[in-house]
């Protein structure tokens, strides 16, 4: 089973946009396919702007796994084929498969935990392909997928300057080297520092979420070999902390759980700045987990407020291809442009391969 | 979609219109309905008291038993 | 059951303080649980610190207005707290306005509560006990009432008592060996939906022998009325997303207690009316009513079909019936009209068999207020009242010859017949007196100085008569409405106010347009009214509503002329007959017995009980 995460770095990105693709390409290849999302998704009419925004439109035979509360939303015909342990605000978790096309609307797991044991429900029910639809900019539980398709768009930014800086910020964070296979590096719960001497200087809690905690941090790092930060590391803290330190890191290896423990609290660019600093002073930045980066869509509408109402608006078509040209390694795609389809092709080609790696001959 | 699918069934438009009378007041407002694109709408009520009239109109989008906008399903998914 | 304490964590993120956390923080402490509450404006980093730094928080609940950016700003807190590895120890709950539930599930919080919550609502959400996260909890509580349940139908005036008994034993006798169309109709109707198959079978090919006109043409050729199309299946199918609507909105009941409210609907076209109708269930009606085109009421016969038409009043079909009741909460009254024309037994029976809860009946209307035939209607009406006590539906009589001038005694005695004969039937009766700005009070003025006393004298009246539930329609405040929509509100609630003061068991209640007769009631109007009274009832709570000492002089003027109306019937020694001759309202009321059906009246072949 190959599970595929939808995040934006905000709302209307083109999440869904991107996600619909997905579905209808693997409904064509007959693949079993499972449908969840972290958020809340599938009718017209955005909650906050009121703007219009695509539909879920889902081929019969999917699995689904949405809260009850969506039930009577939705045009698609369905069979309730399982209950799981979990609820949302919407009420309990069902495992539905669908018995005609239609739209759907999707509320699945709110945390990583809870996406998890979704995971095995589809994993039981026979699903080849997951996709799981972000919501907001939330990056936090896509730890429990295999591939991120990453949306972004004006609605995050609508100065494209910004913009192509925030996505090129997100790319390199997303970059990141995972830790060697042989590296026997103990990254516990908690912040901790590997000192030339042996020792291991441990700090609570595992989250960098406060000054106090970089400025005790700093004076330690010129003794240490290893710096492990498991929790969130905030980019604008993380910068701050190569600021104190004296002497650069030359010859140091710093552990990061994951992509996301850098991204999540919104300030792309100063992470991937921290990083580039860490790296020029002959640093080891990797992560614990890489979550391989499929593709980046970037949406140019975003809803743009007048007085209390909000209405349609779109950043140039042409410059903002041409800004984020060589941006990525990874294919950038505008998911507005009529053929996005050989950029998600060759995304989709990635979770083809892996698929087919996964299977065991014969079978 | 379209907005006005998602409308019950009428729209009113309540101003106050500086008018001596209601009968001036009832073409100043059927003539703004008009310019606002309705086809379909009336004069709910007037009532002209002190510089000009109260004034609520309406416009029918859906009337009972035309198709309605709000039961329109999208093509169905998948392809 | 005693609940184990919870430790809150209570965070107003907008800058400004914030009184509904204030409320919450109040009612969670008296209850014994422990809160903290922040300072208002922290970033959401900030909050994270705290949740670390107070060990053993359970529940978080962000206060914060919603806007565009506020919402990735919410998101990125969860996101935080489940990096921060605390998503598991925490519930996060988010509240303010502009949260609905699915921007909470959005956002990815466990529960939203939206503006109007209740700080209990909230106790009860982290109590764990019951709650539904899209609605108040209060649906679940809400029973479907019996409005003639207590009431012992137990007459405190003996004369007007043996009036009635001569009376009606008079009408059970005089209709005993007398048939008509209508009749005949409810019975094959009856045996084709228990025997046959949908509305083959059981006999059913005799029923258009009985059907006269447009709807005879219909079953002949199958030819529809003018401006009348069967709805298609795309139309049918497409409601769906309809169904359980409630369940999606926050159901607006008024905290206190009070008559249940019932609204009318009838827009044509039965989609359009699931609609209004599950707006209105969601805006407080504990009950609807269907309201049948006028046209139906003077044709034999009923048509068939999922049917709509671009006229006031919906069809009466078996299928529009079925269709409605399936979107029809299962806790909401229903009534079905069956009061005033050709086709009233036959009405029963649908509503019967489609499971409405309540009917509507009253021949002294029927004939002097809707054109029917006496002789005829009161035939059909006895028969009407045999299958009400065959499905054991309620029964409202209502009392609207009021509006064409007949003097409320007159329509009283009328009123009274009708509940006394569907007892002796074994019927539940429900006596509905108009709140109404009627001919008589505005010939007489007793409406001059206020709208109280002669409606209070009414229920006083009838209470002194006899011990039976009271329903005043309908709507109440007729003739007080304007086609101005807060003019017509404010009558409205405050003649639901003092129905409430009096203490009658329903109401029915016209929407804002009630008096504009340009087009369709729109479904904001019906909004408007049931807005209005919930508001009534929160301002007057228990207080009441004090009328003059008039209401009681006119109580008991009105008991006088009950008793001498009823008197006269009884010695005339004809029910028919006091109709045509005027006793219970004539010529010079305004009221004149009607035509409708005249000359159809069979006499009764061997009698086959059903």
């Amino acid at each position: 089973m190959f599970r595929v995460g939808f995040a934006g770095t905000a709302k209307n990105t083109g999440k869904t946009t991107a996600l619909m693709y997905f579905l209808r390409r693997a409904s064509i290849r007959g693949e079993q396919v499972g449908l969840t999302g972290i958020g809340y998704d599938g009718e017209e009419i955005d909650h906050l702007t009121g703007l219009v925004k695509p539909r879920l439109k889902c081929p019969a035979g999917t699995l689904i796994v949405t809260a009850k509360g969506c039930l009577d939303r939705m045009t698609a015909t369905y069979r309730i084929i399982g209950k799981l342990p979990l609820s949302n605000a919407l009420g309990q978790l069902l495992l539905l498969k669908t018995i005609s096309p239609g739209t759907v609307v999707v509320a699945g797991p709110n945390s990583g935990k809870d996406l998890r044991l979704t995971m095995d429900f589809f994993q039981r029910a026979g699903c080849e392909l997951v996709l799981v639809d972000g919501a907001f900019g939330r990056l936090g539980p896509f730890v429990e997928v295999d591939g991120l398709i990453l949306a972004t768009g004006a609605a995050r930014s609508a100065n494209i300057i910004n913009l192509v800086e925030d996505t090129r910020a997100f790319s390199r964070v997303f970059a990141l080297p995972a830790l060697r296979g042989r590296e026997e590096i103990q990254v516990g719960s908690s912040i901790s520092l590997h000192l030339r001497d042996g020792r291991v200087k441990r700090l609570q809690p595992a989250s960098l979420v406060s000054e106090s905690l970089v400025a005790a941090i700093a004076p330690m790092v010129p003794y240490a070999s290893v710096i492990s930060l498991p929790g969130v590391v905030p980019g604008d803290l993380l910068w701050q902390l190569c600021q104190k330190v004296e002497g650069g890191f030359s010859g140091k290896t710093m552990v990061f759980s994951d992509p996301t423990k850098l991204l999540l609290a919104g300030n792309y660019e100063r992470a991937a700045a921290a990083l580039a600093m860490i790296v020029a002073s002959g640093g080891r930045p990797v992560v614990k987990r890489r979550i391989p980066l499929l593709a980046l869509t970037v949406n140019p509408f975003y809803p743009l407020q007048t007085k209390n109402t909000f209405r349609r608006a779109f950043i140039n078509d042409d410059q903002l291809k041409e800004a984020l040209r060589g941006v990525s390694q990874v294919p950038v795609l505008n998911v507005k442009e009529r053929e996005p389809n050989y950029y998600l092709d060759i995304a989709n080609g990635k979770v083809r391969s892996e698929l087919n790696s996964q299977k065991v001959p014969g079978t | 979609m379209q907005y006005v699918e998602r409308i019950l069934d009428a729209v009113d438009i309540e101003t106050f219109i500086l008018a001596r009378e209601e009968g001036e007041a009832k073409g100043l407002m059927e003539g703004y309905m008009a310019d606002l694109g309705f086809t379909d709408y009336d004069i709910v009520f007037l009532e002209q008291v002190g510089p000009g009239v109260r004034a609520r109109a309406r416009a029918y989008l859906h009337r009972p038993g035309s198709p309605y906008g709000w039961l329109a399903e999208d093509d169905k998914g998948g392809d | 059951m005693a609940t184990r304490k919870k430790k809150i964590l209570l965070v107003p993120l907008d800058p400004v303080h914030d009184m509904g956390l204030k409320l919450i923080r109040k009612a969670l402490a008296d209850n014994g649980h422990a809160t903290t509450l922040l300072p208002p404006g922290l970033k959401v980093h900030e909050v994270v610190e705290w949740i670390i730094k107070e060990a053993g928080i359970e529940f978080v609940l962000v206060s914060r207005t919603l806007g565009y950016r506020v919402g990735e700003l919410l998101a990125r807190f969860v996101d935080l707290v489940e990096a921060c590895g605390l998503r598991e120890q925490v519930t996060l709950l988010v509240g303010g306005m502009a949260v609905r539930p699915e921007l909470a599930a959005e956002m990815g919080f466990d529960a939203g509560f939206g503006p109007g919550t209740s700080p209990e609502e909230v106790v009860a959400f982290i109590e764990g006990r019951h709650f539904t996260p899209w609605g108040k909890g209060e649906e679940s509580s809400r029973k479907k009432r019996d409005l003639t349940s207590g009431f012992s139908y137990i007459y405190k005036n003996k004369g007007i008592e043996r009036s009635l008994a001569l009376i009606t034993g008079e009408i059970i006798d005089w209709v005993s060996n007398k048939t008509s169309p209508g009749v005949e109709r409810a019975r094959i109707r009856f045996r084709s939906l228990r025997e046959g198959e949908g509305d083959k079978g059981g006999g059913w090919e005799k029923y258009q022998d009985y059907c006269a006109g447009p709807i005879a043409q219909y079953y002949k050729e199958g030819r529809l009325p003018r401006e009348t199309r069967t709805l298609s299946e795309d139309e049918l199918r497409s409601l769906r997303q309809y169904k359980n609507w409630e369940g999606q909105s926050k159901i607006i009941r008024p905290g206190v207690v009070g008559p249940d409210i019932f609204i009318q609907y009838g827009t044509g076209c039965p989609l359009m009316d699931i609609l209004h109708i599950k707006t209105g269930e969601a805006w407080g009606a504990a009950g609807v009513v269907h309201f049948d085109p006028s046209e139906g009421a003077r044709s034999e016969g009923l048509l068939g079909g999922y049917l709509s038409h671009a006229q006031d009043g919906t069809l009466l079909t078996w299928e529009n019936l079925r269709l409605i009741k399936c979107f029809l909460n299962p806790l909401t009254l229903w009534q079905v009209r069956a009061h005033r024309g050709l086709n009233t037994p036959e009405t029963v029976v649908l509503a019967g068999e489609a499971g409405a809860d309540l009917t509507k009946i009253n021949m002294a209307y029927a004939s002097l207020g809707a054109g029917m035939d006496p002789a005829r209607i009161t035939v059909d009406g006895v028969e009407a009242l045999r299958w009400a006590a065959h499905y054991d539906l309620a029964l409202d009589v209502v009392t609207n010859e009021e509006l064409s001038g007949v003097p409320a005694h007159k329509a009283f005695a009328g009123m009274l017949i009708v509940a006394h004969l569907a007892l002796q039937l074994g019927a539940r009766p429900i006596l509905q007196p108009l709140f109404c700005y009627s001919p008589e009070v505005m010939l007489q003025g007793q409406m001059r100085d206020n709208y109280i006393d002669f409606n209070a004298a009414k229920i006083l009246a009838l209470r002194q008569i006899i011990a039976a539930p009271l329903w005043p329609g309908a709507p109440i405040g007729f003739l007080t409405h304007t086609e101005d929509r807060v003019q017509s509100s404010v009558t409205t609630a405050l003649h639901a106010c003092l129905a409430r003061s009096l203490g009658v068991q329903a109401i029915s209640i016209a929407s804002s347009d009630e008096a504009y007769a340009g087009g369709p009631i729109a479904a904001a109007s019906r909004v408007d009214t049931l807005r209005a009274v919930q508001e009534g009832f929160r301002f007057f709570g228990s207080a009441n509503i004090q009328p003059t000492p008039r209401a009681r002089e006119w109580a008991g003027e009105l008991i006088d002329g009950i008793a001498r109306v009823l008197t006269d019937v009884a010695n005339s020694g004809s029910f028919v007959q006091s109709l045509y001759r005027g006793l219970l309202g004539g010529p010079e009321d305004g009221a004149y017995p009607g035509r409708i059906g005249r000359g159809t009246l069979r006499r009764k072949e061997v009698e086959k009980d059903v």
